[in-house]
């Protein structure tokens, strides 16, 4: 058994552009503190993209608003360090870290039709942001903004500057989103379900467009979905989720090829051709349990067909299973040593 | 734009229009007759009802008497039944005296809520969030009057300045500086009473529009950008926030209306307020029906004025 | 925020009746349930009042007493007083008023009569709201002659809420007959319009909802889609506005007997009473002060305890 920290996963130390070590978000309400984020470790390295994958309400954007330092009342760190570059901005405070939202790291959401702000032209949302970072005047916000649109393959970039939201259509709204996110050149693009609310034929096109940027920007992303697809096609690593608690992390290949977590496998199996034709598709017992009702161990037990005795009560640790493959589980650590 | 406008304005006079005939009826169909003004009047005698009743046509049939209400009133020849005064002269001189009440309420309305709904959204839950809160509870649970009541009597005893009235009687002698602060202090006072229920109601109005607005994704949006907290709740947010709020405008002046029949009394204001109140009082019918029409029509005139102004802040209604 | 409302959401996984996880929010708004306990003592007060001042006359309100005219809180009856019209125990616990009359004992009637106003103009304007409102949004596409209904029903209201709703009331009651049916009546027929509005709106969107359809294609009976399937999803925030409307209506009646056209005599209530007190607020300050306050109370009670209900009812509250 090896502690583990992000420290220990990553590929090359020199490229690593974010890293949470051991993190721990808490909703304190009404009905006491819900430890709804668990000892989250992961590092993404610049011009990486890692996916951040598991069911709705595992923890995944909690984890990403954390991040940005966006978390709301009731929600609050607890514990953990978010380093980003040299800068351990977990420790930031709140104007040292508006210097990094929007310039060091860009995010983009789910809904790009509630996203934009409905009163104000594009142009002047993308003003906004380089006025602010880059102390641009008027003529060269409004000149990078049109660079930027046409990086981001919209046409007619003069005349959507002075459109509203509402005259664009959900692909259209989500690529603006993009060119804000990316418009400092950011070291980290947060894409939080960026595809979830579009048409599929769309969400290829963005998807094909984030891959693009991120290569001529060199940036790291970190991915957020719940579409496997999406990650085999689009990650090179993986952390997979599962109320609150990463519970298994690999490069992508060797999840898909040997995944160890009984979850990630039930995941897998889920997934229409990944078994036989034919067969009927594996579906989880049980759904995700709320974060009142988490178990004081594995927070899977509850729903894990192979589960042992000590896995309600103790938290499993995580154990390495090759050079960059980190799973936490009784059973499967057992079986292995 | 145009079509809109006038689609619009069209709507709004077809509404002034039923509102008349209501008005009309439920005036003239309620028992009791204005000939009856003061039925203990001796000298009040058969014959002179009789005159009246003919004088004001009160013996036509319903939609009669509606037809020459409406064409007395266009063309000025509607007469008050107490005094023979013409009608419309009579409520424009009592209008302009309550115009500076109206005025200040309005402001004072409108300055006061927002700042302090504003505030209390953005700290939700803290201190000063729930005093406002339970202040404006307490200030829409007193009955008005006697709320007035009692800021009269505090005003004189720690100021020692009369209020009553729209200035001290035999003031009219004294410098300019006293005639001054005379007057503003008369103005002050009943305006502010006049205010009191809709600064509570608009606050709260206001802090639940900015709790809504706040929790959009744009907002969550423009603080990924890195804006400081100003910019993303005045810049942002409030405007957003502020769109129902020009509708809001047209829908309070006939709560202003209302107000002023009790405040002037208090106060004992000469505007539209007492004016009706008197016309009640004495059953003088085409007092009463010419200042609830026009009640009515500033009150249109008002919201006509607001989705105006709606569809200048808010561009998703341009196009359509 | 979204993001967080996703996950937050599945935190809290509701498997209780909408009804009791209400009444579980409304349980932690302290303000909410401070409301709800004061209107339970008053309407026990109320009944109570009812009983000793009318059934069994324990405390007598209409006993005139000239001896004991303006006697403060807490004095002792005077010894020439007949046996007969001496209060309970000697003493006259708020006092007397110009008459000689207990104040206690009237507060004690007026409470039950005060909330029996708000009450019954209250169910009126329910009523009335939602027949207007439940039909104009279920019938509403039905014509008669050239308009729909719903146009017909939409622009009477809109026609209503232009026209200055306590004006409206004071020259309604003006020109009835002085009775406290009427004025109930009165405030009620004037303050239905926000909630045929809102039941309107809810019945559009209901209709279209599966359950409806599903009843519909049924082929069950109008009658039962709307009492059985549609009514009671747009009942919780009809309640909200009732409760806020009795405070209001509470209110109308005090500021109606400031002006002289309140409740007449005999009936005693809190609006009258503190009318009346007005003209004494130096000699007998208890006389305006003691129904101010009550009234002040039980408003404030209705109030909070309303906005309380509107908020555990706030489906984005009831998420976290």
């Amino acid at each position: 058994m090896i502690p583990t920290t992000a420290r220990t996963l990553s590929d090359d130390m020199s490229k690593r552009v974010l890293s949470l070590e051991r993190l721990h978000v808490s909703f304190f309400t009404d009905a006491g503190e819900l430890a709804v984020v668990r000892d989250v470790s992961l590092s993404v390295s610049a011009g990486e993209t890692l996916a951040l994958v598991g069911e709705s309400g595992c923890g995944k954007s909690v984890t990403a608003l954390a991040t940005m330092g966006l978390l709301d009342h009731p929600g609050r760190i607890v514990a953990g360090d978010i380093t980003l570059g040299d800068d351990v901005i977990s420790g930031f405070s709140e104007p040292q870290m508006r210097k990094v939202r929007g310039a060091r790291i860009g995010m983009i959401f789910q809904e790009p039709m509630t996203s934009l702000n409905p009163v104000f032209t594009i142009g002047r949302q993308l003003a906004e942001v380089l006025r602010l970072h880059r102390g641009h005047d008027d003529r060269a916000a409004r000149l990078a903004s049109l660079a930027l649109l046409e990086r981001v393959r919209i046409p007619a970039a003069l005349e959507r500057l002075r459109q509203y939201p509402h005259e664009l259509s959900g692909g259209m709204k989500q690529r603006i989103m993009i060119a804000m996110a990316i418009a400092c050149e950011p070291q980290l693009l947060i894409a939080d379900e960026p595809t979830t609310a579009l048409d599929v034929t769309i969400q290829a096109q963005i998807l094909e467009l984030l891959d693009e940027l991120q290569k001529d920007l060199g940036m790291a992303v970190i991915l957020i979905t719940h579409n496997l697809g999406v990650v085999a096609q689009y990650a090179q690593r993986v952390a997979v989720m599962y109320a609150g608690e990463i519970v298994e992390q690999a490069p992508v290949t060797e999840l898909f090829a040997d995944p160890r977590h009984p979850y990630t496998q039930a995941l897998l199996q889920s997934l229409p051709g990944t078994v036989d034709p034919g067969r009927q598709l594996n579906v989880i017992q049980g759904t995700v349990p709320t974060p009142r009702e988490f178990p004081a161990g594995c927070r899977f037990a509850t729903r894990c067909g192979e589960v042992l005795s000590r896995c309600a009560s103790d938290v499993p640790p995580a154990s390495r299973h090759g050079g960059n493959h980190v799973f936490s589980c009784w059973q499967r650590m057992e079986s292995t040593s | 734009m145009g079509q809109y406008l006038l689609r619009n304005l069209l709507q709004r006079l077809v509404l002034l229009v039923i509102v008349s005939f209501l008005v009309h009826a439920l005036v003239h169909l309620a028992p009791g007759e204005p000939a009856e003004v003061d039925p203990n009047n001796p000298r009040f005698k058969a014959e002179d009802v009789a005159k009246i009743r003919a004088a004001f046509h009160l013996d036509e049939p319903l939609h009669v008497q509606y037809a020459l209400w409406i064409r007395d009133l266009f063309n000025g020849e509607l007469k008050s039944f107490k005094d023979g005064q013409p009608v419309l002269p009579k409520i424009w001189e009592r209008f302009l005296n309550s115009l500076p009440l109206f005025i200040c309420a309005t402001l004072i309305i409108w300055t006061l809520s927002f700042p302090t709904g504003i505030h209390a959204a953005v700290r939700r839950g803290s201190t000063y969030d729930r005093s406002t809160t339970f202040i404006a509870y307490a200030l829409i649970s007193v009955p008005g009057f006697f709320l007035s009541y009692l800021v009269i009597l505090w005003v004189v005893n720690a100021f020692g300045v009369p209020v009553i009235g729209m200035h001290t009687f035999g003031s009219e002698h004294a410098s300019v500086w006293f005639r001054s602060m005379d007057n503003l202090w008369h103005l002050v006072v009943p305006s502010l009473m006049l205010a009191v229920a809709g600064v509570a109601i608009l606050s709260r109005y206001v802090r639940s529009q900015m709790l809504e607005v706040i929790g959009q994704d744009y907002v969550r949006t423009a603080r990924a950008k890195g804006l400081d907290a100003d910019s993303v709740i005045y810049s942002h947010a409030l405007r957003n926030a502020l769109l129902p709020f020009v509708t809001m405008f047209g829908l309070m002046l006939p709560e202003l209306i209302s107000g002023a029949v009790i405040i002037e009394q208090i106060f004992a204001w000469p505007g539209i307020g007492r004016l009706s109140f008197d016309a009640i009082l004495a059953r003088d019918y085409p007092v009463v029906l010419t200042v609830t029409l026009m009640a009515a029509v500033i009150t249109l005139a008002g919201t006509f004025l607001s989705d105006i102004l709606y569809a200048v802040v808010d561009p998703r209604i341009r196009l359509n | 925020m979204h993001a967080q409302d996703s996950s937050t959401g599945s935190l809290i996984a509701h498997t209780e009746s909408p009804w009791r996880l209400f009444w579980q929010l409304l349980q932690r708004d302290r303000l909410a349930m401070a409301g709800l306990g004061i209107l339970l003592a008053l309407a026990v007060v109320a009944l109570l009042g009812k009983a000793t001042t009318e059934w069994l006359v324990i405390f007598d309100p209409t006993t005139v007493r000239l001896v004991d005219k303006f006697r403060a809180p807490l004095s002792e009856a005077s010894a020439l007083l007949p046996d007969a019209d001496r209060p309970l125990t000697g003493v006259y616990l708020l006092g007397t008023d110009e008459l000689g009359r207990d104040v206690f004992a009237r507060m004690l009637q007026g409470s039950f009569v005060s909330m029996s106003i708000g009450f019954v103009a209250v169910g009126i304007s329910i009523a009335v709201g939602v027949v207007l409102g439940g039909i104009a949004g279920y019938y509403g596409e039905v014509r008669i002659g050239p308009v729909t209904v719903d146009t017909l029903i939409m622009r009477f209201t809109d026609a209503m809420l232009c026209i200055p709703i306590f004006f409206l009331i004071l020259v309604v009651v003006a020109l009835l007959p002085a009775s406290i049916y009427n004025i109930m009546i009165v405030i009620g027929l004037t303050r239905w319009m926000g909630i045929s509005r809102f039941v309107r709106a809810e019945f559009l969107s209901l209709r279209e909802q599966d359950f409806v359809l599903a009843a519909r294609a049924l082929g069950l009976p109008a009658y039962r889609i709307i009492f059985w399937h549609m009514m009671p999803n747009a009942m919780a925030p009809v309640l909200v506005t009732a409760t806020i409307g009795v405070a209001t209506a509470i209110l109308t009646e005090s500021a109606l007997s400031f002006l002289g056209f309140g409740v007449q005599p005999p009936f005693a209530t809190w609006g009258n009473i503190l009318a009346d007190g007005k003209n004494f607020i130096f000699d007998a300050p208890w006389l305006f002060f003691i129904p101010g306050f009550a009234i002040f109370v039980i408003v404030l009670a209705f109030n909070l305890l309303g906005e309380g209900m509107r908020e555990a009812l706030n489906p984005k509250l009831q998420r976290r």
